[in-house]
């Protein structure tokens, strides 16, 4: 065998992996080679850079908290879609709903006139509140209309990203 | 939880029991983390991606049904997302020649600064070896794993194991006399 095929060998000699005859070769080699004991003692110092190695492995307790805190924002975040989508149909519905009354406000306001009221059904309370706006203002009902769904669309936004950051914090 | 065995504490999981997990995670992190370092190298993204392993483990316990064992299963969701994470590398992603040593603190500065040069030339040269060789020996030493259980996890035979091992240190012992590290260099 040549000198590199015995140095080849040398870690598996060390792991006590070679059969006696390898092993014997072996170690004739080491007692009269000085570059053989160099090569073993290297592969020794070797050993022991890479056995330094397991103290690098962190502990998995952050990597674990974030899959527990995972498993359940993975369910949060389902929530939070849905929670984001509801504002956001709802406010289009809104705004559509508000651009489809106002375009067709003369027939509605025909039908709702003829339309007999349910004695009781209207709040005087609310009544006060809309005339009030309406003096102060001197806004007609389509205006209060628009500023009700941007009231609305405001509150349904700001409520969403309160909880939003609630969950997330 | 030592002593209960991984398919004890698999059902217990299963059953919501976060300990259970917890346990399974503690008893395959070191193997986990060894071949995830072994593909990735001494990357920042390495907790990262090993933290998505857990997450794909935890959620994909109702379907391990048992026919490998557990620290196989556990193997090979970390070596693919592993591969992922290295197909995904990020173009700016520093070369681990270019990580700049940090400054040392200790009280013998010189034998630190050595030390530290030594331990960046084997993750250079570690960096160089072949993938199965690479894993070998990071499951050997960085996961303290005996032949039997690589063996086992990387689902060769063991002699394989063993000579993935030894070729791979007598590779890292060329590759490291090579960059002229005094206790490696052989006589001209």
């Amino acid at each position: 065998m040549k000198p590199d095929d015995f140095e080849n060998l040398l870690p598996a000699y060390m792991d006590g992996d070679l059969t006696a005859e390898q092993r014997s070769r072996i170690e004739a080699w080491l007692d009269s080679s000085e570059e053989a004991r160099r090569s073993l003692d290297a592969y020794r110092r070797l050993d022991s850079m890479l056995a330094l190695r397991c103290e690098q492995v962190p502990p998995p307790d952050r990597m674990l908290h974030a899959v527990f805190r995972g498993s359940l924002l993975g369910r949060v975040r389902v929530t939070m879609d849905s929670l984001f989508n509801f504002p956001m149909i709802s406010s289009a519905l809104l705004i559509l709903v508000g651009i489809g009354a106002y375009l067709f406000r003369d027939p509605i306001t025909t039908w709702f006139s003829r339309t007999p009221r349910v004695p009781g059904a209207d709040s005087r309370q609310l009544q006060w509140v809309q005339t009030a706006i309406q003096y102060f203002t001197g806004a007609d009902v389509w205006t209060l209309t628009a500023i009700y769904v941007g009231i609305t669309i405001a509150i349904l936004f700001s409520t969403t990203l309160m909880l939003m950051r609630f969950l997330r914090d | 939880m030592t002593g209960v065995s991984d398919h004890e504490l698999v059902a217990k999981a299963l059953q919501g029991n976060q300990k259970a997990f917890r346990a399974i995670v503690e008893r395959h992190h070191a193997t986990a983390y060894s071949v995830v370092r072994a593909i990735l190298g001494n990357r920042d993204d390495v907790e990262d991606v090993l933290q998505n392993v857990y997450i794909k483990v935890y959620r994909g316990l109702a379907g391990f049904r048992g026919d490998a064992r557990l620290s196989t299963w556990i193997y090979q969701i970390a070596r693919n997302e592993a591969i992922n994470a290295a197909r995904r590398r990020r173009p700016d992603a520093q070369p681990i020649e270019e990580i700049a040593v940090p400054a040392p603190e200790s009280a013998n500065p010189e034998a630190e600064y050595g030390k530290q040069e030594r331990g960046r030339h084997l993750e250079m040269a570690m960096a160089g070896l072949e993938e199965n060789y690479r894993v070998a020996l990071e499951l050997r030493y960085m996961g303290e794993r005996s032949y039997e259980e690589i063996a086992e996890v990387m689902g060769l035979p063991m002699g394989t194991v063993k000579t993935y091992i030894h070729r791979g240190k007598a590779q890292l012992r060329r590759t490291m006399a090579r960059h002229q590290q005094p206790v490696f260099e052989r006589k001209p």
